[in-house]
């Protein structure tokens, strides 16, 4: 099973690669939302959750998140907005757009595991 | 108080907090400030500043500083990848990211007061011992952080 | 309906954690309330904060404070953090340890690590104790004559300690070469702890709101960076069952940078390398 991590910075990806593959699965990995689209189509049967940030150029997480919720293949898998966005709202915003849980940047790497287990184990 | 009408005790202990925050969430250090003296004030020689314009009522820069050593060990201890195995491009790029989510939380402590504000994506500004200089008359805050032997220069520069 | 959790009913948001919960948040935590609690909300089956506060204000549900507490509080740990308790556990408590089971006074030397997040503490306390072992050349006496049982709130972050696997990042902080060396095997950036270790400790699921009578009775407690989210009633009362808990003389370890409130009714501060651990009364 894979998880798929929408995320401009590499750095924060690779920290997401860490627990990731501590918690034993497999990284796929995109810099927007545009690309994260070109990743879904080939892998969303293998995808079993995706880490969206928010602010991203081009498509940001926000579009991504409509878009795939609205696609019938791809609105099964569970979305964790990762981010640093904290407005007001916004939040329960990504909620009603269906995503399925959210997470704050900074984060520590035992919270980053603890969320995607969360979301994994007991369908977030 | 009010100093050239901004108060900076508000948006100071927000920017003290978000760092301190950040670095310790994001590496495990326990960094602290450093009060320096007036002199320290106008110019600061890095080699890597992250940097985030901000839109509100007041429009400001925020700067993120710090020499490529320093960012070598923190971005080291943020993705456990020995300094070595690091890339120039990881530095840049774990500044930048150090730099967003400093001002998000900055940004989440001032939610309903007049220094709420909307950010633009990162940028990294590198070039060894680049000066960040700007007019003395220029309202700034500028906080040092200091962990071991790693600094890194936090500023705001209200731009009206 | 609005989406936004209004002042007013953060207010009451906030009490009501700080009541059932037992959680003190203070004000510089506020914004962590909606992106804390909004996996609960939709589990809910909700879409605004004001429709989940009232359904926890009318419902009372223990298992839902007790996902509350979970959600709210942060799992930040590290190897061998703070460094003086387990300076002490070497060179004061193991030594009087290993005399008291060899004369029989004790059978086994219980610990008790309570919020144990991902168990980077309990198993940074049975390598020292391994470690202790092995370095004084001890052999009748082994980690089997010690009992460590790690509990927290978590049954997520427990699956994860009982994994005993370990990226880079937590890798870093804390632990030194010599006990990464001995005690971990890398797999890339994966570390997996020695089977003895992770074999060594209990964990086990549990609510410190709950009664500790049946935990039984220990020889050390840690709890540690736990009490800093409670408020100072609930801090009271677990610093009281934890005197309870413990044997005579037993020994309390709390967080470096806390305090402990009513401590004089039940401990006595003592200090090595001018820091302090608490001696039951």
């Amino acid at each position: 099973m894979k998880i798929l991590s929408i995320d401009d910075s590499s750095i924060v990806r690779k920290i997401i690669r860490g627990a990731v593959e501590t918690l034993g699965y497999e990284l796929l990995e995109a810099c927007d939302g545009i690309e994260g689209f070109l990743v879904l189509e080939k892998e969303y049967k293998n995808i079993g959750l995706i880490l969206l940030d928010w602010n991203m150029p081009g498509m940001n997480g926000y579009e991504f998140l409509k878009k795939a919720k609205a696609n019938n293949e791809y609105k099964k898998i569970p979305v964790m907005m990762v981010t640093t966005e904290t407005e007001e709202g916004n939040i329960v915003k990504s909620i009603q757009a269906g995503a399925e849980n959210y997470m704050i940047k900074p984060f520590t790497i035992e919270e980053m595991m603890k969320k995607i287990l969360e979301c994994l184990g007991n369908g977030c | 108080m009010l100093i050239m009408n901004i108060d900076r005790e508000l948006v100071e202990g927000a920017c003290t907090n978000a760092v301190k925050d950040v670095i310790e969430t994001m590496t495990g250090f326990n960094i602290d400030e450093h009060y320096k003296n007036d002199e320290e004030d106008h110019i600061s020689t890095v080699e890597i500043s992250g940097m985030m314009f901000i839109f509100g009522k007041r429009n400001a820069i925020f700067s993120l500083s710090m020499t490529k050593e320093s960012a070598a060990t923190i971005v080291a201890y943020m993705t456990g990848i020995p300094p070595f195995e690091l890339e120039d491009e990881d530095l840049y790029d774990g500044v930048a990211e150090l730099v967003n989510m400093i001002t998000g939380r900055i940004k989440a402590q001032l939610i309903n007061t007049e220094y709420y504000f909307d950010l633009t994506p990162p940028f990294t500004i590198v070039g060894k011992n680049h000066y960040i200089v700007h007019k003395s008359c220029v309202t700034n805050i500028f906080k040092k952080f200091i962990v071991e032997n790693l600094e890194i220069d936090l500023k705001v520069y209200y731009l009206d | 309906m609005s989406p936004k959790l209004s002042s007013n009913e953060f207010t009451l948001m906030k009490k009501y954690i700080e009541e059932k919960c037992g959680i003190s948040l203070g004000e510089e935590k506020a914004y962590l309330i909606e992106s804390r609690l909004s996996r609960l909300l939709i589990s809910s089956g909700l879409s605004s904060f004001s429709e989940f506060y009232s359904k926890i204000i009318k419902q009372d549900d223990k298992h839902m404070t007790e996902k509350i507490i979970d959600a709210i509080t942060t799992n930040e740990t590290s190897w061998f953090r703070d460094k003086i308790p387990w300076i002490i556990l070497e060179e004061v408590l193991l030594p009087k340890y290993i005399n008291q089971i060899r004369n029989g006074e004790k059978s086994k030397i219980r610990i008790w690590c309570a919020a144990c997040s991902t168990g980077q503490e309990p198993y940074s306390i049975i390598m020292c104790i391994d470690h202790f072992l092995n370095k004084n050349g001890i052999k009748d006496i082994t980690l089997d004559d010690f009992e460590i049982l790690a509990t927290d709130i978590s049954s997520t972050v427990l699956q994860i300690a009982k994994m005993g696997r370990y990226d880079s990042i937590s890798i870093m902080r804390g632990l030194d070469q010599t006990y990464k060396n001995k005690y971990f095997e890398s797999q890339g950036r994966v570390w997996l702890i020695d089977e003895k270790i992770k074999n060594a400790v209990r964990f086990k699921a549990f609510n410190l709101q709950n009664s500790f009578l049946l935990l039984g009775k220990f020889d050390i407690v840690f709890c540690r960076y736990v009490m800093i989210y409670f408020s100072k009633e609930f801090k009271e009362e677990i610093v009281r069952k934890i005197a309870y808990a413990l044997e005579d003389e037993g020994l309390l370890f709390i967080g470096s940078s806390e305090l402990l409130n009513n401590k004089d009714d039940y401990f006595e501060k003592n200090y090595y390398q001018n820091s302090p651990y608490y001696r039951k009364r």
